[in-house]
């Protein structure tokens, strides 16, 4: 048996089935009609992406800034040119997993949990180049330290980043909570980048980058228990 | 889909008639009762009308259409699932009026032919064959890529072919289809 045969099984089958009862269709049409009326499409997707996106960035620089942009002041320029590029190309490409989650039918290229662990593996692949220093004091302690810092800033990012993808609509929300979770949490590592002072490898690879992992996780198990 | 979304009544009558009835078919392919994909089915033409704005003018209808209703389906399952742990249903009698109605056929109806198939695999022959969609439609509407697309209809094609030689209706295919 080809291919074409099982082809023309399923047309076959297909044409089997029992067709839609007309009235049915009836009553969904009238029911459309009666309450359609013109809606405003959603804004393109370069659009919503440059708006995640500035979300983001906003929220890291201004929480820095309140907090003291500690850390930028001591980078060297090589630091400097490793760590924020990448953070702003990882920015657009978050708030690009974020809001094709929002628009039903949108092409996938790569699963919603490929952004968090691209992230993280560029950062790290950045601290490893950039930073030298492996010693680990107080390695607990201060980590503690930034990881709470950078999930408070994500916290806020989240909600409205979530706002400004309010219009669209989710068909996984485990997905949309995710991506959403890994922009909100990008914006917190970035403020860390800006923040904090500590230089060690150890600190920026397990902390700093904790911060994504762990909004990532907490806006997935959200969207996946969340109720329709 | 955008005089539908400009407000244009006629225009919603028309997609409803043009793709309800393929939309009813992939539900059922799902191997639902007839009842319960009447249901699906004004679930979701509701929830495409309460989204219609999401649609972008110039990107393919269906994707998006079957997205909603693949979501619409996976809702629902899980919410009857969970009554389903609380209380007992009369889920023979809801098919009863559709075993009566089956008209005698050499050739099982399409729900029959994918019922072994595992869920995912069915949506994608569904999509594929009911909705007549190409992989990168199936793709986009099944958040997939099309790689993971072509191996589920081809491990579905397997068994499916597997099925119809047990059937014993390989040959019978060919020549009612030419």
């Amino acid at each position: 048996m080809k291919h074409d045969d099982v082809d023309r099984a399923l047309g076959q089958a297909s044409r089997a089935s029992e067709p839609v009862d007309p009235a049915l269709l009836a009553r969904i049409a009238g029911t459309l009609g009666a309450s359609v009326e013109p809606v405003r499409p959603l804004p393109s997707s370069a659009a919503l992406v440059s708006r995640a996106a500035a979300t983001c960035a906003a929220a890291a620089v201004v929480s820095a800034l309140a907090l003291g942009a500690y850390g930028v002041r001591i980078m060297s320029a090589a630091q400097v040119l490793a760590i924020f590029p990448a953070a702003a190309v990882l920015i657009v490409l978050a708030a690009t997993f974020a809001v094709r989650e929002t628009i039903p039918g949108s092409p996938r290229r790569a699963p919603a949990w490929a952004m968090p662990a691209i992230a993280a593996s560029v950062f790290t692949a950045a601290y490893s180049i950039a930073f030298d220093d492996y010693r680990t004091p107080r390695f607990l302690a201060q980590g503690l330290i930034c990881l709470r810092a950078g999930l408070i800033v994500a916290i806020p990012t989240a909600a409205a980043v979530w706002w400004g993808l309010r219009r669209g609509y989710v068909v996984n929300r485990a997905a949309a909570g995710l991506t959403q979770g890994a922009l909100a949490g990008l914006a917190g590592a970035v403020m860390l980048e800006i923040h904090c002072a500590n230089f060690e490898a150890p600190h920026k690879m397990v902390w700093h980058t904790g911060v994504l992992i762990v909004a990532a996780a907490v806006g997935a198990l959200i969207g996946r228990f969340r109720k329709s | 889909m955008i005089r539908y979304q400009q407000g244009d009544p006629a225009a919603a009558t028309e997609l409803v008639h043009r793709l309800g009835p393929q939309l009813h078919r992939f539900f059922l392919a799902q191997v639902v009762s007839r009842r319960y994909a009447d249901d699906l089915l004004q679930e979701t033409w509701l929830r495409i009308h309460q989204v219609r704005h999401t649609y972008r003018p110039g990107q393919p209808v269906l994707p998006w259409l079957y997205a909603i209703a693949r979501h619409i389906r996976v809702d629902q399952y899980r919410k009857a699932q969970r009554t389903a742990l609380r209380e007992h249903t009369l889920e023979d009698g809801a098919d009863f009026g559709r075993a009566a109605a089956d008209p005698p056929s050499a050739m099982p109806d399409l729900e029959t032919l994918l019922a072994d198939l595992p869920e995912s695999q069915r949506e994608v022959i569904a999509m594929l064959k009911v909705a007549d969609m190409s992989l990168e439609e199936v793709a986009r509407a099944t958040s997939s890529s099309v790689g993971s697309v072509k191996q589920k209809a081809h491990r579905a094609y397997d068994r499916l072919r597997e099925k119809l030689t047990a059937l014993g209706l390989g040959g019978r295919a060919k020549g009612g289809a030419a």
